[in-house]
């Protein structure tokens, strides 16, 4: 039971780059990484395709899986994250995100964090809802442009955990849910990186953080 | 005008308790799906089956495994098995 139970919290394990100074978010980002549940390489392993399965039908189950966990932790922070408080959807003080969905909402619209997540997550469930999308009949095949669509869909999700590291870590320590959140996010990066699913410049906003934990998931494989 | 979500809230505790059981479930998934392919190889090996015979129970448990997938996502097992704290 010690990977259910033996979040690693307050372990040391972190040693700063002289560059990064303490007190700062990105440091707090960094040290806070080594709080997971489990270890690194078993997750690694559990996103990999199994033999013989549909990769559309293994990123389909991961993808309501990911909507899960996100809807779940944000859940615990909506009051955190007001229009006050975020008026804009941000990841750090470099990015900005403004909503479009490329069918009602054409042209992007600048709105606040809960606004844009309100609109974010409403636009996964109709594609989750989607039974020409999503099939949930047993034999109906996936449609042509699934996986163009499910990276769509990845990719936006990414920017709610993006939104929640820069804008409410603090909020997350302090309700003790952060190697939840690690833990969660560490799934979602070793899921698109298997596959490849979204691009590499959509993931700059947490790039050192997602380094931080394939470090720490190769050397817990090295072990 | 001050905008707050309208997504369901949950509290941490619940948060936290789910993320554990995921964990945990998608582990044990992993390694159970590993054994049962094991467990079928196993059996093949000791049948006298030829190359093609042992392709189509390959392909049957592919397909079993796949159903049960679809099965799992379309039931959106999720926030809603859980009851609000
Ligand atoms: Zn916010």
């Amino acid at each position: 039971m010690e990977f259910l139970f033996g979040a690693r919290r307050g372990q040391k394990t972190f040693k700063p780059k002289k560059s990064i100074p303490e007190g700062t978010h990105r440091y707090d980002l960094l040290r806070h990484a080594s709080a997971t549940l489990g270890s690194g390489a078993d997750l690694r392993e559990a996103v990999q395709l199994p033999d013989g399965e549909d990769l559309n039908e293994w990123v389909a189950v991961h993808i309501v899986d990911f909507f899960n966990q996100i809807s779940m932790l944000y859940g615990t922070i909506t009051e955190f994250c007001t229009s006050q408080r975020c008026p804009l959807m941000s990841a750090g003080p470099k990015y900005e995100y403004h909503w479009a969905d490329g069918q009602t909402v054409k042209k992007p619209i600048k709105c606040s964090a809960p606004q844009y997540i309100d609109y974010l997550m409403t636009w996964v469930q109709q594609q989750l809802d989607d039974e020409a999308m999503f099939p949930s009949k047993i034999g109906v095949p996936f449609p042509k442009n699934f996986l163009t669509n499910a990276k769509t869909i990845l990719k936006r999700l990414f920017r709610v955990y993006a939104h929640i590291y820069h804008q409410h870590l603090r909020d997350v320590i302090a309700l003790e849910e952060e190697a939840h959140l690690n833990t969660s996010f560490k799934h979602f990066t070793f899921f698109i990186q298997e596959f490849n699913l979204v691009e590499k410049k959509e993931l700059v906003p947490l790039q050192e953080l997602i380094d931080e934990l394939n470090n720490r998931a190769s050397k817990a494989a090295i072990r | 005008e001050l905008y707050i979500s309208n997504r369901p809230r949950w509290s941490a505790k619940a948060y936290q308790l789910y993320m554990t059981l995921r964990l945990e479930n998608i582990l044990k998934y992993c390694e159970e799906r590993r054994h049962r392919r094991l467990l079928l190889e196993q059996e093949l090996d000791k049948s006298d089956f030829d190359e093609e015979r042992r392709q189509l129970f390959r392909q049957a448990l592919n397909h079993h495994e796949s159903r049960h997938l679809r099965w799992k996502r379309s039931r959106k097992m999720g926030t809603k098995d859980f009851d609000k704290v």
